[in-house]
């Protein structure tokens, strides 16, 4: 048995084969080709919300005939009641933007913890529509804005108020009647802390309650189309039906907020990924499968290639990459699977001839294939604190824990200036985060401390040059005479103990694409149809497939991934 | 009515203080990675009753900008500050303490920083100010635990000067926008009324 990279999951005694190692893994490359997967936090979420009960009861729907107004959903969980709040408004066409930067936008949301009351709904009638502008409480633990898809929604209202039900191929297409901007959750304009929203044990994991946030505005968005095509069609209206419905998910144009997220919280990154390695790893040491499994595989890799049949962008390059997905899945269809560790040898013939977006692909199906296995996983991908560094360490050992597990850095020349190209920064426009070009736009004094591995490399070159007997200093002492290496020496215990923390490329450098960790942290929300729209932020659709909130105690509440939507037209 | 503050309060929460003073040593010249734990030290500190805010303030005004990296040599298990402020530096007082045993740290100023550090490394401060102290050595309780876990659930009345002052030196890590940084956002470059 190979033994897994933290002890936290080396109780596992079912792995016959190894874990992907970091090298790999952490490679801006493969996580660039990252696919959702069943511990993908939304898939967390439904399946949670139906294993548990949840209840949700829309106890105000205030809009009037234009769909302007407030609406008010309890949820009940087992961990204590919460409550969405969605605000409504008019909006001239001229201020919509999906920009960060926008001041007014079609709808907002909040989320609260408990019951919310008359004195809140006024609170947050007076807030919640100004977002940055306004002020939160504690109470309060996710903060959003959504716009509307005008022309889609325009579609679907004219199509539902004269009795018909709208293009399907039109709902593929755009994939969502709202996208949202931005969903803020702690830490932000007064909202409740994390730790707060997970005394609550429904909502303690990784981007639950921003999850459940999004999970509510697509709710929302079906209430909200019924309403108005009701009210300008009168008698002869009629509601979107089921399929309609959901073939329609949320949409957002994510930036490259989400990039920095991953650099910072390393150890939860970790988890995220050991615990997806965990799953591909248990069920590529299943040693056979018995006929259902197989039945099961070959509906699910049926399911993938309609799903990537119908997932097109406008991006020359991911066009290309989505094109051969499609072609290595034909090939993978032709592939028998073995009688011994079937899935094991399929992985291996994947890997060795195939892309890495389709070898991510399909280690998202073969999570798929094992519930069982995999699904107690999604426990252990929350964050438990930050390594201390060990501060009696002789300056030797950590020279060798950093030429162990930092090599990679020990081969990049950060003397070239390209190796320096880009820094990352925080825009003066509503803090927007932003990636400048080093040595042709201002501002590199303000940078974020991204760039690890150039931080670590020179920690590594000031033990270089320490003769024997300084490299027995103790690394506490070393960081007080030292303290501008205090980072890099964090992160070399954190990744030692760690080591999916660490993103293993160069993240200042002149070849990084930002799309890359982007797309990573996004598989891990659940969101799909990744759209590209230059290297520094896509568009994507968050729930696409998923049940609706009637359904959630339906088979279909765990069995949405790589959704496929046959267009039908009305 | 929360009361000992001389102006207006605020409510905030433990992660907003968190964010905020981790912007404002990051934007000001402290060492990297100082940020991110004396930050949290100034929640805890305010979530325990002490004026973690508004102590960072004062170290961000009476400290140069080319003095917030402090560096510091000594014998074993001394260590003299010459008056620099801890907030630049708590941690790394606490790992020397457990890399060496015990430290003497002199010419202190804003030492109450070392003790979410010591708190959380269950080592006593040899001072008055610390209730669970036991003359150096292994802490024997945590009498804070309380009121940072009531703070996380009710959040924080702060002083909302010392907060303020907080917030504008974290507006120095904002780079001013240019036309083509713009350009570059989410969002940029589509029609949005589509």
């Amino acid at each position: 048995m190979q033994v897994p990279p933290s002890s936290k999951l080396a109780d596992r005694q079912d792995m016959a084969v190894d874990f992907r190692p970091p090298a790999h893994v952490m490679r801006l490359g493969a996580m660039g080709a990252s696919f959702p997967h069943r511990l993908s936090f939304m898939r967390c979420l439904t399946r949670r919300m139906a294993r548990e009960a949840w209840t949700f009861e829309r106890a105000v729907f205030n809009l009037d005939d234009n769909g302007f107004g407030y609406a008010v959903w309890r949820i009940g969980t087992p961990g204590g009641p919460l409550s969405f709040v969605a605000f409504s408004t008019a909006l001239d066409p001229s201020m919509r933007t999906d920009r960060v930067i926008a001041e007014r936008w079609d709808a907002s949301f909040a989320l609260l913890e408990g019951e919310a009351t008359e004195a809140d709904i006024q609170r947050l009638e007076a807030n919640v529509p100004l977002q940055e502008a306004g002020r939160c409480s504690p109470k309060e633990l996710v903060l959003s804005r959504a716009n509307k898809s005008v022309r889609l929604f325009e579609h679907i209202c004219e199509c539902l108020s004269q009795g018909r039900q709208p293009d399907m191929a039109e709902i593929v297409k755009v994939g969502y009647l709202m996208r949202t901007t931005a969903v803020y959750g702690n830490g932000k304009f007064g909202l409740g802390d994390y730790d707060k929203a997970c005394s609550n044990p429904s909502l303690a994991g990784p981007f639950r309650a921003e999850m459940l946030t999004v999970f509510m505005i697509r709710s929302f968005q079906f209430d909200l189309i019924n309403h108005v095509a009701a009210r300008r069609g009168g008698a002869n209206a009629t509601m979107l039906e089921r399929p309609y419905a959901r073939a329609l998910g949320i949409g957002n144009s994510t930036g490259l907020g989400m990039a920095p997220f991953l650099i910072r919280h390393p150890v939860l990154f970790h988890r995220w990924i050991e615990a997806r390695e965990t799953a591909l790893a248990a069920v590529r040491s299943v040693p056979e499968a018995d006929a259902d499994k197989r039945e099961r595989y070959r509906t699910l890799l049926e399911r993938l290639r309609g799903h990537v049949e119908e997932w097109n962008v406008d991006d020359e390059r991911h066009q290309r990459d989505i094109e051969a997905v499609r072609s290595d899945l034909a090939q993978v269809a032709s592939i028998e699977v073995a009688e011994s560790f079937p899935w094991d040898g399929l992985y291996r013939a994947v890997e060795q001839g195939m892309t890495s977006h389709t070898c991510e692909a399909i280690a998202s199906l073969l999570i798929e294939l094992y519930p069982a296995r995999v699904d107690d996983l999604e426990d252990k991908m929350s964050a438990g604190g930050t390594p201390k560094i060990a501060a009696g360490m002789p300056l030797s050992s950590l020279k060798d824990m950093i030429e162990r597990h930092y090599d990679w850095v020990l081969t990049i020349d950060f003397d070239d200036p390209s190796a320096l190209h880009h820094f990352w920064y925080y825009s003066q426009d509503k803090e927007e985060p932003r990636l400048g070009r080093r040595f042709e736009e201002p501002g590199a004094e303000k940078e974020m401390h991204i760039g690890m591995g150039w931080y670590v490399s020179r920690l590594h070159g000031a033990l270089e040059a320490m003769n024997e007997e300084q490299l027995e200093t103790s690394t506490a002492r070393f960081l007080l005479e030292n303290p501008g290496h205090r980072m890099a020496v964090k992160r070399v215990f954190t990744t030692a103990q760690f080591p999916y923390s660490e993103i293993r490329d160069n993240t200042v450098g002149r070849s990084l694409l930002p799309i890359d960790m982007l797309r990573c942290k996004l598989s891990f929300f659940g969101a799909t149809k990744f759209d590209p729209r230059s290297d520094l932020w896509t568009r994507i659709t968050m729930y696409q497939g998923a049940p609706l909130i009637d359904e959630l105690d339906t088979e279909r509440a765990d069995d949405w991934w790589s959704p496929v939507f046959r267009a039908r037209s009305c | 009515m929360v009361t000992g503050f001389p102006g207006p309060v605020m409510l905030t929460s433990f992660d907003e203080i968190r964010r905020t003073a981790n912007r404002a040593l990051d934007a000001n010249g402290a060492a990297p990675g100082i940020a991110e734990e004396c930050s949290w030290a100034c929640a805890w500190l305010e979530a325990a009753g002490y004026d973690g805010l508004a102590m960072m303030a004062d170290a961000l005004d009476e400290t140069p900008i080319e003095a917030r990296q402090p560096s510091f040599r000594g014998a074993y298990g001394i260590v003299d500050l010459g008056g620099s402020s801890a907030v630049f530096c708590a941690p790394g007082l606490v790992e020397l303490a457990e890399a060496e045993g015990r430290v003497f740290a002199n010419n202190v100023k804003h030492g109450l920083y070392v003790l979410p550090f010591a708190v959380r490394s269950d080592l006593s401060l040899g001072c008055p100010v610390d209730p669970g102290f036991a003359i150096g050595g292994k802490r024997e309780k945590n009498p804070y635990r309380e009121n940072i876990d009531a703070a996380i659930q009710n959040g924080l009345q702060v002083d909302k000067a010392a907060f303020d002052r907080i917030y504008a030196y974290s507006r120095n890590i904002l780079v001013p926008e240019t036309e083509a940084s713009r350009l570059t956002g989410a969002g940029a470059g589509l029609t949005d009324n589509d």
